[in-house]
């Protein structure tokens, strides 16, 4: 094209700058541009600002965000989510089916008192299965008013954020989510789901009261 | 075991390096090896491989996923409870995760369809509210406390208003300029995902794209010329 007839106007350098970091694509017909920008010292000092302040902008933004969450909220918050995780291990693992032979094994033969929390947790869970009332908010009541005294595992009883965000976590729509977004949708996935029942026990939306531990 | 088992100070202290540093500086994939060290150990029934990987996972992605929540929430509560749900789901489907694509991007969606979710809710609670970075207290008051990034105090004074004048033009954008911009810009992600993340088309992307650029651009310059 015509190189240098006139100087680049702003959006030709914002073009410039988007295609430097590789967010736009420049067509055959923006060889003009670079070519100008090579050869006017103008317009070279005028996308040099441009970039700077983009750049600037973009730090800021960055900087501003990783100023909302300093290395002791990000600790905390990593930690709040392996709790959640461990809740999910600890949950069918301590509140086995009260007919379940084996359910015995799982508990600590001294643990009599833990046991019957548990069947009287199972109970109420299956009273509420039943009645079709177990929905999301059920489950976020109070965690202390079911965590027995004794029962509280060394790790919960130092102050810690409250573990409510799995009480509170819609996860019925959380499985609607997950197939919403479709995320495998190649594999073959029966034998995964089976591999992770075996390992989970229960999928984490069949156990919502898992308070109860060892 | 060990993270949950320790104090957060001590976790702050002993592994938060190693986070910060590993999110700004890891190469790329490791975060998705780490993915797949955690579906492994999930598929194979070891509990606290399965754990431990998933810690390193978490820490080697939580600040980029936390500034991603931010940017599309604008609330540090809720971007700090999406991040959370979404790491939890991710460990809950760990088993569907397709190794032969990169955990970002899959992490990325299950994170941004969380920070719908709680859009949406937020809406209903409050129709009229929309947060800003220079009006929500607890973003700005963040950001004023933020520790100066120059050595010299005369310097740190004027980039500090130089900042707050960046973040408040960015702030002044329309709302879907202003995401696209921070997610695109700010965080690097192509127009493409952006599009995935926010349902819009590519092309509308990269439109708001550069208007958000040119009139952040002309703002900037405007209080330059002011000054
Ligand atoms: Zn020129």
């Amino acid at each position: 094209m015509f190189a240098g007839k006139r100087h680049l106007d702003d959006s030709a350098l914002i073009r410039r700058y988007l295609a430097d970091r590789g967010l736009e694509a420049l067509e055959a017909a923006d060889e003009s541009l670079l070519r100008h920008l090579v050869q006017c010292a103008s317009c070279e000092a005028r996308y040099i600002a441009i970039q700077r302040v983009f750049d600037e902008s973009r730090d800021a933004a960055v900087d501003a965000a990783d100023a909302a969450f300093p290395a002791d909220r990000l600790a905390a918050q990593r930690e709040r989510i392996l709790r959640r995780i461990d809740a999910q291990y600890d949950g069918p693992r301590v509140i086995p089916f009260p007919a379940a032979a084996h359910a015995a094994q799982v508990l600590p033969p001294s643990a009599l008192v833990r046991r019957w929390v548990a069947a009287a947790a199972v109970a109420g869970l299956i009273i509420g299965l039943t009645a079709g009332r177990l929905i999301p908010f059920s489950s976020s009541t109070s965690t202390d008013a079911r965590r027995q005294p004794g029962a509280v595992p060394a790790s919960a009883a130092r102050p810690a954020p409250v573990m409510r965000s799995l009480h509170e976590e819609p996860v019925v729509d959380e499985e609607q989510l997950l197939f919403d977004v479709d995320l495998a949708t190649a594999a073959p996935r029966a034998a995964e789901l089976r591999a992770i029942y075996a390992f989970t026990l229960e999928e984490s939306r069949d156990i919502p009261v898992r308070t109860v531990k060892h | 075991m060990a993270e949950t088992s320790q104090p957060a100070p001590s976790a702050r202290g002993a592994e938060m390096p190693r986070h910060e540093t590993a999110t700004l500086g890891r190469p790329a994939g490791t975060v998705s090896e780490d993915a797949r060290r955690v579906k492994a150990a999930v598929l194979a029934g070891q509990r606290d491989k399965a754990r431990d990987a998933f810690a390193d996972l978490v820490g080697g992605y939580q600040r980029q996923a936390t500034r991603l929540a931010l940017y599309l929430l604008r609330d540090v509560t809720e971007a700090d409870e999406a991040v959370q749900d979404a790491f939890v789901k991710v460990f809950t489907h760990i088993a569907s995760y397709r190794e032969d694509l990169p955990f970002e991007a899959w992490f990325t969606r299950i994170l941004a369809n969380t920070c719908r979710d709680r859009k949406k809710a937020r809406r209903r609670r409050e129709r009229w509210e929309v947060i800003g970075l220079d009006r929500n207290p607890e973003y700005g008051g963040r950001v004023e406390n933020a520790p100066a990034l120059t050595a010299n105090p005369e310097e740190a004074l004027l980039g500090d208003e130089r900042r707050r004048e960046m973040l408040k033009a960015i702030d002044a954008l329309p709302e879907r300029q202003r995401t696209v911009l921070l997610l695109c810009h700010a965080e690097g992600q192509s127009p493409r995902q952006v599009g995935e993340l926010t349902g819009l088309n590519e092309s509308t992307v990269r439109v708001h794209l550069f208007r958000a650029l040119r009139k952040l651009r002309m703002a900037l310059e405007g209080s330059r010329v002011r000054r």
